[in-house]
């Protein structure tokens, strides 16, 4: 990043304004200060630097924190040792329902004042929910008791056990003549059969461009997926949404030049889901365990089909939770979501401009990933899935241009099997032209003194 | 009657407190957030809590306790019944509830302690494969980039921080900023302009030292 161009003078108005311009993306500067702004962006150079300066800035602190995003932990593993944590500290609570009042342990609890933020006499912080929170004291790393420590313990002594077994196999057992494992990533034992009434043989075997063999063990499935569908050995999760962040539809009939009161009761989620996030390989994601013990089974693509159409027509008027919406005495309010994904194979399934019911496509393979700190970076599809390894798959869909109900349905093609159906997801409505309702199109005074003052809990969107 | 401690209560208050604590223990049981909706919670912000975690202490493993003790705080609240942990809530409350008790474990622990850190490169160099544009860069360049960012973020103070990586990174609007800091609007907008300039200083100066303030 290069600093501001000092060959640009700054002009009169620079003095007074540039100190501005970090806020103007934050959309902190008064209505006035902003206009100034940008009315002096138009014809200074200086100010025009400076201020692509400060966005390269936010790029680059956006780029250094998403490269932790790999370090995170799965989601399972928190809430599984929240939930560990606090049945152990509080066994009696759990065990009756968390009915009896609650007693924190003198010798292990910590009291924190995390004030009510939504209380809305107290906005910043004097309502009293001090609340006990029982967990070992942290004074520091190394004393640290969490039960991810232990974890990781055990996780490293085990495979440091399975690494001494392993050496001792290969020094003893290996046949002098044989090729190593390691010598043969790309090549994928054979298949067990599979009762898969639709399946197809495919004539040649299909060659792997690596072989998942450590690092991702079935044990570590998560991802929030339940309902598995079980082919031969492979155990798939069925499709489902992740980051995919699908809006809610509204009434059709609405006026977008009145404020709308957003209803209590907006299906969470969207029911029908509402132009969900699909594109860039995010939208959808499903894991593939291989359950075999001995038996390595090849991965090789993603198949997506348009099992369901239904047109729409009209005008689709929408709501997505993670947009603003406009509320007394704050004004915007609510909104921003945020959220990182976690893959081996990123994917994405384009369908044609007119694509229509029984259109099918084989989704392209965009990047790469890896699912955890301490796991491998997987090679792209066909793959080889070790016994006992995962494989995670984001995927993306593109979507016909015609504004409808889409049902989209999931195959996998493995081994000699093509086409092996996954699952099917629920009609999901697409239209690029709906109109998105938000809070913060409500600022505009014509639709702000729409809004009643004496109302502080009605929550309210406009159309832009 | 008359109590020993000073203060008196009749027998009737006494019936209608024991009344009104039963009411209030059959509502929170009745607003408990569900271990489904706490797990959905925790998928969606798992990974945006960690990565601002790591903005703030420059150390991913400090960061995946301190993410822990937020969740374990979080469904904690949520069993008990406690807003916004609680069946119905807004997900933006629930949002800016996480975040908050995660900016006060940071800093709680920076305060506690100066941190001797163990860098690793490892972070750059495994995320460097999720990202299309910066696959092509040298691996150098990514690494003195994040050197340089991080030692920049490392001289601000961890409110000024927390308001970057809140506002910049997070998305959040500065009323909501302010909520989880514990300031005001107001003083946010200053914040993140000063914020902003501090760190363009510092940055500037590390781009400088390592990577010549090549572009």
């Amino acid at each position: 990043m290069n600093p501001t161009n000092a060959r640009h003078p700054s002009g009169p108005d620079c003095t007074r304004l540039a100190p501005l311009l970090p806020q103007l993306r934050q959309g902190t500067l008064d209505p006035a200060e902003e206009a100034a702004v940008r009315a002096h962006l138009a014809t200074c150079a200086y100010c025009q630097a400076e201020l692509a300066t400060y966005d390269r800035l936010d790029e680059q602190l956006r780029a250094y924190v998403q490269r932790f995003a790999a370090t995170a932990p799965s989601a399972d593993e928190v809430v599984g040792l929240a939930i560990a944590q606090r049945s152990s500290a509080h066994p009696e609570m759990d065990a009756e329902n968390h009915s009896r009042p609650r007693q924190g342990r003198q010798s292990d609890v910590i009291t924190y004042g995390e004030n009510d933020m939504d209380d809305p006499s107290n906005p910043y912080g004097t309502y009293d929910t001090t609340r006990t929170v029982p967990y070992p004291p942290h004074s520091g790393r190394q004393p640290s008791h969490t039960p991810r420590r232990h974890l990781v313990l055990a996780t490293i002594a085990a495979v440091l056990i399975i690494g001494l077994a392993a050496s001792l196999f290969a020094l003893f057992a290996r046949p002098s003549s044989g090729p190593t494992h390691d010598s043969t990533p790309t090549v994928a034992a054979q298949p067990t059969p599979t009762v898969q009434p639709t399946a197809t043989p495919q004539p040649t075997p299909i060659a792997t461009t690596g072989i998942v063999n450590f690092g991702h063990p079935c044990s570590t499935s998560g991802y929030g997926i339940t309902d598995y569908v079980q082919m031969g050995d492979l155990q798939v999760g069925k499709v489902r949404f992740s980051l995919a962040y699908a809006a809610n539809e509204l009434l059709a009939n609405l006026d977008s030049s009145k404020p709308y009161q957003l209803p209590d009761n907006l299906p969470k989620p969207p029911n029908p889901p509402v132009n969900p996030e699909t594109s860039g390989g995010n939208g959808y994601l499903f894991t593939i365990c291989n359950t075999s013990s001995t038996t390595s089974h090849v991965i090789a693509s993603v198949a997506v089909r348009i099992a369901a159409f239904a047109p729409y027509s009209g005008t689709l008027n929408t709501y997505m939770f993670c947009d603003s919406f406009y509320q007394r005495p704050y004004g915007v309010a609510g909104g921003g979501c945020g959220g990182g994904l976690t893959f081996d194979e990123q994917l994405q399934a384009n369908f044609l401009a007119k694509a229509t019911s029984g259109a099918q496509v084989t989704a392209t393979q965009l990047r790469t990933g890896r699912t955890g700190p301490t796991g491998p970076t997987a090679t792209p599809l066909p793959i080889g899935l070790g016994p006992g390894q995962m494989l995670v798959i984001a995927l993306g869909v593109t979507p016909p241009t015609a504004p409808g109900t889409y049902t989209f349905a999931f195959g996998l093609n493995y081994d000699t099997v093509i086409s092996a159906p996954i699952s099917t997801m629920e009609p999901t409505l697409f239209d690029s032209a709906a109109v998105k309702w938000n809070g913060g199109n409500c600022t505009k005074p014509a639709l702000l003194n729409q809004i009643p003052a004496s109302d502080t809990t009605g929550r309210y969107v406009c159309a832009p | 009657m008359e109590g020993d401690g000073g203060i008196a209560y009749s027998r009737s208050e006494i019936q209608w407190k024991l009344v009104a604590m039963e009411l209030f223990k059959a509502v929170r049981i009745t607003t408990a957030l569900s271990s489904d909706a706490f797990t959905a919670l925790a998928q969606r912000y798992t990974q945006p809590l960690h990565v601002f975690l790591c903005g703030l202490v420059h150390d991913p493993e400090l960061a995946r306790d301190l993410l822990q003790e937020t969740f374990i705080a979080a469904w904690n609240a949520a069993q008990q019944g406690t807003a916004p942990m609680v069946a119905g809530a807004e997900e933006a409350s629930m949002r800016r509830w996480l975040y908050r008790v995660a900016y006060r474990r940071a800093v709680d622990s920076l305060r506690r302690r100066r941190l001797i850190r163990w860098e690793s490169l490892q972070v750059t160099h495994d995320a460097n494969e999720s990202f299309d544009g910066e696959a092509q860069r040298p691996f150098e360049e990514l690494i003195a980039e994040s050197e340089a960012m991080q030692r920049a973020l490392a001289s601000l103070a961890p409110e000024d921080t927390a308001c970057l990586l809140l506002m910049v990174v997070q998305g959040f609007t500065a009323q909501e900023a302010a909520a989880i800091i514990g300031s005001s609007a107001a003083a946010m907008g200053k914040r993140i302009g000063r914020a902003k300039r501090r760190l363009l200083a510092a940055y500037l100066a590390q781009d400088a030292s390592i990577v010549g303030g090549q572009s």
